[in-house]
């Protein structure tokens, strides 16, 4: 009895110990992915917030996640934070004091002769408040004038490192209360306070909102076209037995290999011909064939079960209607996945769009035209860029979201992009 | 037996000529004569863009118009034996001429142009595509619902009925003409515009010879009978016509323009002079490459170098310089720093990607969430996310300096300060970065299926055999996702042998030639300096590149897959 006690005691502590070994492995891979996962999408979080920040603010270093403001009085008087004996006060200007001159003095000792601001050790007094002794110490190459300063009832004599004219502060609530300090050094206050009025802005910037509706048009007439040419062309590869098919196939698989570089000069010569330069219906009719595609619905088709279709077949039914009716419906997760490979590619391709509008022509321009126009034309606003950035990555991010089991298993169970 | 009875029959048995068969031989002598005519003429034309483009892309054109004429002529012989194949040519002929006829009416109607107008439209009426994803949610609602209830089946009919009917107002108020006051006098308005196209007497010819080619279509395939049409012949008409979309955009945009590449990298076009064969030129210009000893004490190479050549770049050997020379130094250039690229992304972006996937692989509750994360940057656009990289380089407000400032400060080192953007020796190292970012999470996903198809007993037998994770990795999953492995190498980089937009949005602005890859050059040299047919040579010699490494991994994945099974 007794053994078989402690032999079951023994077990219950080694599952024990097992399932603490089993969770602390799990929360250390959930560490290990929440990290990797956050420095993945750290550039689009950074992306978001600088949309959302005050051209001034961008430039802020070191750089700050949060878009911030600086806040300001009811009359617009932007308020500082000046520290006053340990306690913080929210001051602003006083614009009627003239700038007052102070010494910053120290000890030789403490004194950086090559730069006497980095000195250590420094005590501020009013200028006109110390007594100039006439004497001057020389450390190194520069002469360092001696003032006696009276600090805390006592007077020292100390070198005077630098001088500066500080404007004079007080406190919003308090006025009595006063403190000098140079502007620019001060800290303000600042408050988080997103510009989403930038959203707005940027739309009518290179004419944005256009390209928005033109990509959106391109890239649903891309994809609608896709699918539909390679659905029909899918389903006769994979169930219409017709002379010239194999050979017709292998081409087709051979210009999976082929990259579109290889066609570009032809293709804009073509466009010329046409007449299509500038215009959308380059950047639709030309994209309608894949053969990928087309390659990806056969592979879809062959795994149909034939007796579904041969009932129909029997009864009548066309090769269009038992495409319409059976295949089809039974083809989903098929179309979804070629649905959402050809609007990403539509709507990110940047090549062709590049080559056959014109950059001054921002009535037929796409999206990421616009981003590489705005890249230039708001160097000196990153908000506004990073701002149309955002506009240009979400659409696209959306649709990956929605559709992303598709999307993923289609791209794992085929490995093509 | 059977089939030597069958083939008498159809041979003795004379099948009588079908009513519509002397309309449709007159129809088709009509074709053949007129494309005839047509082919001789394209031969003598003088359009300008074509001018340039070469007299043979014109005899091409000719040649494949006389093919045309010549399955026209040869239909009516077959048609007058009540030949079934006679059918399928006359059908193909119909085809063809109907589908060239409804392209030319769209050009004569301006569908081309169309969607340019459509967008404008679209734009002017934005606030009404609202009702789209509105109507998607509420059908989205619906079919939240777990049973099939009376509730269910009305909100999924007012969701679409939401869309469909915002989705008919956006298109009709897009159409109408923006000058209009309001929607029903702009769609009038655009309705006129259009008559108005079609009643010109190119409108009206294109709609006849539409109709006609139609209509000839419509009486053979209906004449299945009186032809003798067999079950397969039946089978081939269908499958030719279901590809027949796809068909067609293959040959016009596709084949067609690889044909014409093909031939202009054998000729010095440039879009602005006429193109002349020069042969094997354009390839000798770009591989010309000589490799010349520099005596000692002299520095200046141009004495050393042929003629028609320029310094490409000078390496020693021992004591002795050598200078290489290049007819093409660009071109060097931009394949090495392509080959460079590419030998720097295969382990930033394959290393870093099986890590990722061999976490996602313990089967955790959450592991679809980290995986959709992880493959976000690859389904943004390239010069959206150059862009926000632009400023994580900055060498004064971006994070990447910052962070880096930070980590020095901790070991108590001065901080580091590379000028990613603007330093030449690191700008490929900037592009590199960004783009494994990029394809980290595509990588990962396709290491991830590799590695779920690894048996799980294998790891629990060198579990018991008392093997460590370490070894169990080195001796297990290594060798059975090789395929996976092998696979993502070279999707990888045949990707990277392409790389444009990387590079053009993240570094034009620099001046050197750091920023060149073989396609960026092939774009300055194509659409800057307009040498199309050198570019288009350039075009060719990376499909060359591209095309060994898809033969390799031909090759050796099939030594690869026997390693797996």
């Amino acid at each position: 009895m007794a053994v078989t006690k402690v032999q079951s005691t023994a077990i219950r502590d080694e599952r024990q110990q097992q399932l603490i070994w089993l969770w602390l492995q799990r929360g250390i891979i959930y560490v290990l992915l929440t990290l990797c996962a956050l420095l993945m999408l750290f550039p689009f979080l950074y992306m978001f917030m600088t949309s959302l920040k005050t051209a001034d603010d961008v430039f802020h270093s070191p750089p700050r996640l949060f878009p911030y403001t600086p806040e300001t009085t009811a009359e617009g008087q932007t308020i500082y934070l000046i520290d006053i004996d340990g306690v913080e006060h929210r001051m602003i200007q006083d614009e009627s004091a003239d700038p007052a001159t102070f010494g910053f003095f120290t000890t030789q000792d403490n004194i950086n002769a090559a730069d006497p601001e980095q000195s250590t050790g420094i005590i501020r007094v009013l200028l006109d408040e110390a007594t100039d002794t006439g004497q001057t110490i020389t450390l190194g190459s520069t002469d360092f004038a001696v003032y006696q300063v009276t600090v805390d009832g006592q007077t020292q004599e100390l070198l005077l490192a630098y001088r500066r004219g500080l404007r004079r502060f007080v406190d919003i609530s308090d006025p009595t209360i006063s403190a000098y300090s140079a502007p620019r050094n001060t800290p303000l206050s600042e408050f988080v306070n997103p510009q989403w009025q930038n959203y707005q802005s940027v739309l009518n910037l290179r004419n944005l909102n256009r390209a928005l509706v033109n990509t959106t048009l391109v890239t649903v007439m891309v994809t609608a076209g896709q699918v539909t040419t390679s659905l029909l062309g899918g389903y006769a590869f994979s169930r219409i037995r017709f002379r010239g098919r194999n050979a017709l196939f292998m081409v087709y698989l051979g210009t999976i290999m082929i990259p579109f570089v290889v066609l570009i000069i032809p293709l804009y010569q073509l466009m010329v011909v046409l007449n299509w330069q500038n215009k959308l219906v380059a950047l639709i009719l030309p994209w309608i064939f894949t053969a990928y595609g087309t390659f990806l619905m056969r592979q879809f088709f062959i795994t149909i079960p034939k007796d579904l279709e041969e009932a129909a077949f029997l009864d009548g039914t066309s090769r269009f209607g038992i495409l319409w009716h059976i295949f089809i419906p039974l083809s989903g997760p098929a179309i979804a996945t070629q649905t959402i490979i050809t609007f990403l590619y539509a709507w990110n391709s940047f090549l062709w769009p590049l080559i056959i509008i014109n950059p001054g022509n921002l009535s037929s321009h796409v999206v990421t035209l616009a981003l590489n126009q705005l890249r230039n034309a708001a160097a000196s606003e990153p908000n506004l860029v990073l701002t149309g950035a955002a506009i240009a990555v979400l659409p696209p991010m959306i649709v990956f979201i929605l559709a992303q089991r598709y999307f993923i298993e289609g791209i794992a169970s085929t490995g093509l992009k | 037996m059977a089939a030597t009875s069958q083939v008498r029959t159809s041979l003795t048995v004379k099948r009588p000529l079908p009513t519509v068969g002397l309309p449709l031989i007159v129809w088709h002598l009509v074709v053949g004569v007129a494309a005839l005519f047509g082919a001789y003429n394209i031969t003598q034309l003088q359009i300008d863009a074509l001018e340039k483009t070469n007299y043979v892309i014109q005899y091409f054109g000719a040649a494949l118009t006389f093919i045309y004429a010549l399955c026209s002529l040869v239909a009516v012989l077959l048609i007058l034996q009540v030949n079934s194949n006679g059918r399928l040519i006359s059908m193909a002929v119909n085809v063809i001429g109907f589908s060239l006829a409804l392209a030319y009416l769209g050009q004569i109607l301006g569908v081309y142009e169309g969607f340019d107008y459509l967008s404008g439209g679209l734009a002017r009426n934005i606030l009404l595509m609202l009702g789209i994803p509105l109507g998607y949610a509420v059908v989205w609602i619906a079919w939240r619902m777990h049973e099939p209830s009376s509730t269910r089946a009305l909100l999924e009919k007012v969701g679409l009925g939401i869309m469909g009917i915002s989705l008919m107002l956006l298109l009709l108020a897009s159409l109408a003409t923006p000058e209009a006051d309001n929607v029903i006098s702009g769609l009038v308005g655009a309705v006129l515009n259009l008559l108005g196209k079609w009643l010109s007497l190119n409108g009206l010819l294109a709609t006849a010879l539409a109709a006609l080619f139609g209509a000839g279509c419509y009486v053979m395939v209906r004449e299945a009978q009186a032809f003798g049409e067999t079950t397969s012949q039946r089978e081939s008409w269908q499958g030719w016509l279901f590809l027949l979309p796809n068909l067609l955009n293959f040959s016009i945009f596709f084949a067609g323009p690889l044909l014409l590449s093909f031939y202009l990298s054998f000729t010095d076009f440039s879009a602005l002079s006429n193109a002349n064969f020069i042969g094997l030129r354009n390839y000798s210009a770009m591989f010309t490459l000589s490799i010349n000893p520099l005596p000692a004490g002299v520095t200046d190479a141009t004495t050393v170098i042929p003629t028609l050549q320029t310094e490409f770049t000078r390496f020693a050997l021992g004591n002795q310089t050598y200078v290489v020379g290049a007819r093409d130094p660009l071109f060097w250039t931009s394949v090495g720093n392509t080959f460079r690229y590419c030998i720097l992304l295969l382990p930033l972006s394959i290393i870093p990607a099986l890590a990722l996937a061999i976490l996602l692989n313990s089967k955790i509750p959450g592991m679809k969430f980290f995986r959709a994360v992880f493959f976000l940057p690859s389904v943004a656009a390239v010069v959206g996310v150059a862009l926000i990289w632009k400023w994580l380089y900055d060498p004064v407000i971006g994070y990447i300096n910052y962070a880096l400032g930070t980590v020095a400060s901790w070991f108590g080192i001065a901080p580091p300060e590379p000028q990613w953007l603007t330093d030449t020796n690191l700008l490929l190292l900037s592009v590199v970065i960004m783009a494994s970012w990029q394809v980290i999470g595509f990588n990962t996903v396709i290491f991830l299926a590799g590695l779920q198809g690894v048996p799980k007993e294998l790891h629990e037998a060198a579990t018991v055999d008392g093997a460590n994770g370490w070894r169990r990795f080195l001796n297990i999953t290594l060798p059975l996702i090789a395929p996976t492995t092998f696979f993502i190498v070279v999707t990888t980089l045949i990707s990277g042998l392409q790389a444009f937009s990387e590079f053009f949005s993240l570094i034009q602005e620099n001046p050197t030639n750091a920023k060149l890859t073989t396609v960026y050059y092939l774009y300055q040299r194509g659409f800057e300096r307009f040498d199309m047919g050198y570019a288009s040579a350039t075009a060719w010699v990376l499909f060359g590149m591209i095309f060994i490494v898809t033969l390799i991994q031909f090759r050796l994945s099939g030594r690869a897959d026997a390693y797996s099974d």
